[in-house]
């Protein structure tokens, strides 16, 4: 069977699991962390600089570091999110061709999923050396409240990264997949799923190992990075108070500042008080530079966060009460993401669920390993599991007065197909025009656009007298496909709605070709820094052994000339070692190994 | 292509006609409207009852007229449409566009839902399914699993859906549910090649969860429930009346003689309280006969009579009535001595006789709510004394409060089944309905359906009854012109809107049949 690899991508942190002989295992990556941080980096030569390595360079690289792409990913150029975005980060983002969002680094557009691409990239290698065979199919995982055209950016970065992604799947569904996972439970789960950037509320029926996802509600915007900013803007509010400086007008220091701002909250959730400090944080103008140091204490960040804690709760009531489930009848609490690290995060789910949290799930691997269950369990026939999800958002269509209307409700389990029909709103109307929303507001502005197609050939009559269905059908790899039919011809326009991540399948596949490409020479660099150190051993190891043969056989006319060209094949190794880019490395190994060999052979006669 | 040689030949719609287009007479359009693609010339012209020749002579009319295709049948059914598009194209060739156009009259009125495509195909999935599986990627096994519990979705009741106990409770239905969605999920058969089964399963899994969800829903599964309870007793009652009808009609040879005699109970009785519905459905002009022989009927009016909330008002005649007639007190008075078998030993009197006991025991069993039994019994009684017209009046009240219960609760069934979009079963409820109490509602609802599961004649059957039974009703006259429509008979079409019109200026739907008829003719 295929190997599939499980890719949790998150904002801050991502993760790949790999379901091996039964059991599902999270690999370690070349530094031997389990998780990746999911940053991408472009350095001073060029270079692209994936995960930890990024994550060091970030503060004197600010500007060419990007962070948190999953905030960005599918967005349009135009909504709020990105628009806050815009504010808080240190590069520099730019309008895409397809009004979507792009990230500029040294002077090169990049598109979003082409950076989160660089993480995924990053994490088939560390599937792919740990196996030691080149791994293809991938199921990745979104925040279970992701819209459609987050879901397809996603699914293109993988495209990008050379991954078939054979199923986005929700991060708490996952979760739960892997808290079940080899347990013989019949339990009704609640998954509260707080991370790096997006909340989840999931809440699950388990038995007869048929994972159902019962309903899902969420906010794409609120997650670890908020509470983050919040401790950032209490610095920046005293720092400002003190020295009437602006902290955030400075990228270095913002960039010093987000960092240490999520290390006191990781600290935070152990100990009651920690300090900060940042010397030499800016410069006065004066040639002087400013410190920063505060205590910050526990109590300190509840009372900055508070807020977002309790919007957590509520959209938990929220959920919960739409769906008419009462808090007793949740079996368990399964929390996920590294915010729920948090003691006043369990505190409130706790309080809220009047239950304490399950302890049996490690909240960073959890959603990659249940990602690798998943992927496992759709290849191997054999397999006893069945994930059923849910449509996190409702689905419809345009309607007069920019109204939305339904045509899919949300949490109804996919696969799925509802037909509503619709007729013309004006005279001798002899198209229309159907608009694919997304999402639950009753203005049609207000939702996702996912798509849109014209229906033509309508017969001419009043208004209101052509009946067109439109149909609706999601298959069970959510992909969502729209039909209008006009009823009295029977003729039919439809699209599968694909390519709405902002990026054309010629965009998508240059960008493969790219990283391949890329891929490719890197490989190659790879490759010649290897002999380079080979070339450079084998000189050394030429030096050690000069003098020994030296001594033998230098008396010799043969001997002496054996020895000029040593010394020859020497000065070229160390020129070639000298310069970036050398040339006939491997005849100059070939040489050199012979040499190397011969001088062995003396040497072992001189011993003797 | 000129002579429709072979009588086998199954002539198809042309799938480009545009038959709105094409000046037919009513003759030929009921002939094309026939053209399904499923039958032979020769069982065209048994049915169209216009006679061999004119038959095949609007054949090749239409023919003529290239909306029809008259090929050998050898392609046909194996190109049934591309194995990833089973609907479309099958749909396009089997529905002319004129049909379509009354879809569209009509589902102004009913919101089409999933059901609606994927049951239009589901009737010919079989034929597509054969043309895949070359290609599809299961054991046979499996397919024949798919196959079968395609089938049991319109066959079987929820809890055999499920495989569960009626009083299972929720978790055991999740739990089935589950079990269930192991085995027909798409997501069970990932990577392989399903080819139309894939539509299938998808079906399967969509219904599954609607069955799910509403079991779940305590009142909807209430209400569900007592449908079910009845059903079954219904069931019990009236393999219980067979029984006890059988034994009557070998022990009783004269019974069974009666009722050779007196056939039906008479209705043409002109004292007849004019609300009995009984009544007016003999009085439309062209009725339906589904049940030819009489044991069917009485199978059948007992099945009509037993379901109903129990009506204090029938407890009454558990004392001899307000003004009984002598005969009747002296025979129900006579009925405690005697022994049945003693009856039978005296003809005469023992009609009269054996009419008093069946009636008491109806009444009897009234009190039981046995309604079946009820219905038999008194049935017999009016058989033995057709002259009794307190049997009679007795029979028929039960009857017709039964037939009219039941009525509306096949109604409601059907108006759950139509509004999931399962077009065939509610037709049969609806038509059941109408059957039963042949009120206008029932039977223009049953109309409709029917036309659009193309069940025309059917269809034409019961509008036309509502036509005759309420002439000023302007739903009726609709109903029979979507019909006509359907069947591409646009002047009767036309005049029945225009009726209707006249009756009420203002319905919309009317007018705007109108004017689509009008620019067909």
């Amino acid at each position: 069977m295929e190997p599939v690899i499980g890719i949790d991508l998150g904002t801050t942190n991502s993760c790949v699991a790999i379901v091996e002989g039964g059991t599902p295992t999270v690999i370690q990556n070349r530094g031997g962390y389990k998780t990746t941080p999911s940053i991408v980096a472009i350095a001073e030569n060029g270079r692209r600089l994936v995960g930890h390595i990024a994550k060091r360079q970030a503060v004197t690289n600010a500007e060419n570091t990007v962070f948190a792409a999953k905030r960005l990913i599918g967005r349009k150029w135009t909504s709020p999110e990105v628009k806050s975005a815009l504010e808080t980060v240190p590069y520099k983002i730019v309008e895409g061709p397809h009004g979507d969002v792009r990230i500029q680094l040294r002077g090169r557009v990049y598109s979003i999923p082409e950076a989160s691409a660089q993480v995924l990239q990053d994490m088939k290698t560390v599937a792919e050396d740990y196996l030691g065979d080149s791994v293809g199919k991938a199921v990745v995982t979104v925040p279970a409240y992701f819209n459609d055209n987050q879901r397809q950016a996603t699914k293109d970065a993988g495209k990008i990264a050379g991954l078939d992604v054979i199923r986005i799947i929700n991060e708490p569904t996952a979760a739960a997949l892997a808290y079940g996972f080899g347990k013989k439970l019949e339990q009704r789960i609640a998954v509260y799923d707080l991370g790096g950037g997006t909340f989840d509320i999931s809440i699950l029926d388990m038995g007869e190992g048929v994972f159902d996802v019962v309903c899902t509600s969420g906010d794409t915007f609120l997650g670890g990075e908020d509470f983050d900013r919040r401790i950032i803007d209490w610095l920046v509010f005293g720092f400002a108070k003190e020295h009437k400086i602006d902290l955030r007008k400075d990228k270095m220091a913002l960039q010093r500042l987000k960092d240490v701002a999520e290390k006191a909250k990781c600290e935070l959730s152990s100990v009651t008080e920690t300090e900060i400090n940042l010397p030499f944080i800016i410069s006065t103008g004066r040639s002087e530079s400013l410190h920063l140091q505060r205590r910050v204490t526990r109590e300190k960040l509840e009372e900055l966060t508070m807020d977002l804690v309790d919007r957590t709760v509520q959209i938990c009531q929220q959920t919960l009460e739409m769906n008419n489930i009462n808090q007793s009848e949740i079996d368990e609490v399964i929390l996920v993401g590294g915010m729920t690290r948090m003691p006043k995060v369990q505190e409130a789910v706790a309080t809220f669920f009047g239950r304490e949290p399950s302890k049996g799930v490690h909240p960073d691997e959890v959603v990659a390993l249940g990602a690798a269950i998943q992927g496992h369990a759709l290849m191997d026939e054999s397999s006893d599991i069945l994930l059923l999800d849910v449509t996190p958002h409702a689905l419809g269509i345009m309607v007069v007065g920019e109204k939305f209307h339904k045509v899919i409700e949300q949490n109804t389990t996919v696969p799925t197909s509802a037909t509503h029909p619709f007729t013309t709103i004006r005279d001798n109307q002899t198209s229309v025009r159907i608009l694919v929303l997304q999402g639950k507001h009753d203005d049609a502005d207000q939702n996702e656009l996912l798509g849109e197609f014209i229906l033509t050939g309508l017969r001419k009559a009043k208004k209101g007298e052509v009946e067109i269905d439109v149909t609706f059908s999601i298959s069970a790899d959510g992909i969502v496909s729209v039909s209008a039919k006009n009823v009295e011809t029977g003729k039919k326009q439809s699209i599968t709605v694909t390519a709405t991540s902002g990026l054309t399948e010629n965009e998508i596949e240059e960008m493969l070709q790219e990283s391949q490409q890329y891929l490719m020479e890197k490989r190659k660099e790879d490759g010649v820094e290897q002999s380079l150190s080979e070339l450079k051993t084998m000189m050394r190891d030429l030096e050690r052994l000069m003098a020994t043969v030296e001594k033998a056989i230098a008396g010799s006319p043969f001997g002496k000339q054996t020895l000029q060209r040593a010394n020859e094949l020497i000065d070229q190794c160390k020129a070639a070692l000298d310069q970036d880019q050398p040339e006939g490395v491997s005849e100059l190994r070939d040489s050199l190994t012979r040499t190397l060999n011969m001088f062995k052979g003396v040497a072992a006669k001189t011993a003797l | 292509m000129g002579e429709p040689a072979q009588n086998d030949t199954v002539p198809r719609p042309a799938p480009t006609a545009d038959v709105t287009g094409a000046n037919l007479t009513p003759e030929e359009g009921f002939v094309w409207s026939r053209i399904d693609g499923v039958l032979t010339i020769d069982e065209l012209c048994s049915i169209t009852g216009l006679g061999r020749d004119r038959t095949q002579e609007i054949l090749r009319h239409l023919n003529d007229l290239e909306l029809i295709q008259l090929d050998p049948p050898t392609a046909a059914r194996n190109e049934a449409g591309p194995v990833k598009h089973p609907q479309p194209a099958s749909e396009q060739t089997t529905r002319p566009s004129g049909h379509q156009a009354t879809n569209q009259a009509i589902e102004t009125i009913h919101r089409p839902l999933p059901h609606s495509t994927t049951s239009a195909s589901g009737g010919n999935s079989d034929s597509k399914g054969t043309s895949d599986d070359a290609s599809v990627d299961l054991s046979d096994e499996r397919r024949r699993a798919i196959d079968q519990f395609y089938e049991d979705l319109d066959r079987l009741n929820f809890y055999q859906l499920l495989g569960i106990a009626q009083d299972a409770d929720d978790k055991q239905i999740q739990r089935a549910y589950k079990r269930r969605s192991l085995k027909f999920h798409p997501d069970r058969f990932y990577g392989k090649e399903l080819g139309s089964y894939r539509i299938k399963l998808e079906e399967i899994f969509r219904y599954l969860t609607e069955v799910r969800d509403f079991l779940l829903e305590g009142e909807r599964r209430q209400a569900y429930d007592e449908s079910l309870a009845e059903d079954q007793a219904l069931k019990e009652q009236i393999e219980e009346a067979m029984v006890h009808e059988e034994e009557i009609l070998t022990h009783n040879p004269s019974v069974a003689e009666a009722l050779e005699q007196d056939g039906e109970p008479t209705p043409a009785d002109d004292r007849k309280p004019p609300q009995q519905r009984t009544t007016t459905d003999s009085q439309t002009p062209r009725r339906p006969r589904p049940y030819h022989k009489r044991r069917s009927r009485l199978r059948l009016q007992a099945l009509g009579s037993v379901l109903g909330e129990f009506d204090p008002q029938t407890k009454k005649p558990t004392r001899p009535p307000a003004s009984p007639t002598p005969r009747t007190r002296q025979a129900s008075a006579g009925k405690r001595p005697t022994q049945t078998n003693k009856i039978v030993q005296d003809f005469v009197h023992g009609r009269k006789q054996r009419a008093a006991t069946f009636y008491e025991e109806g009444i009897r069993k009234l009190l039981d709510k046995n309604f079946v039994g009820a219905a038999t019994s008194l049935k017999l009684a009016v058989t033995f004394d057709p002259k009794n017209e307190q049997y009679r009046q007795k029979y028929e009240l039960a009857s017709s409060r039964a037939q009219g219960l039941m009525a509306s609760r096949y109604y409601k069934q059907a108006r759950f089944h139509e509004s999931v979009g399962r077009w065939e079963m509610a037709a049969k409820l609806y038509s059941k309905a109408a059957d039963h109490d042949p009120q206008a509602d029932y039977l223009c609802k049953a109309a409709s359906t029917l036309t659009m599961t193309g069940e025309l004649r059917r269809a034409q059957e019961y509008a036309t009854k509502a036509v005759g039974l309420e002439p000023e009703n302007a739903a009726a006259r609709i109903a029979l012109a979507q019909v006509f429509t359907a069947a591409g008979m646009n002047k009767n079409a036309r005049r029945e809107l225009e009726a209707a019109l006249n009756r009420d200026p203002d319905n919309e739907l009317a007018k705007t049949l109108l004017k689509d008829v009008r620019k067909r003719t």
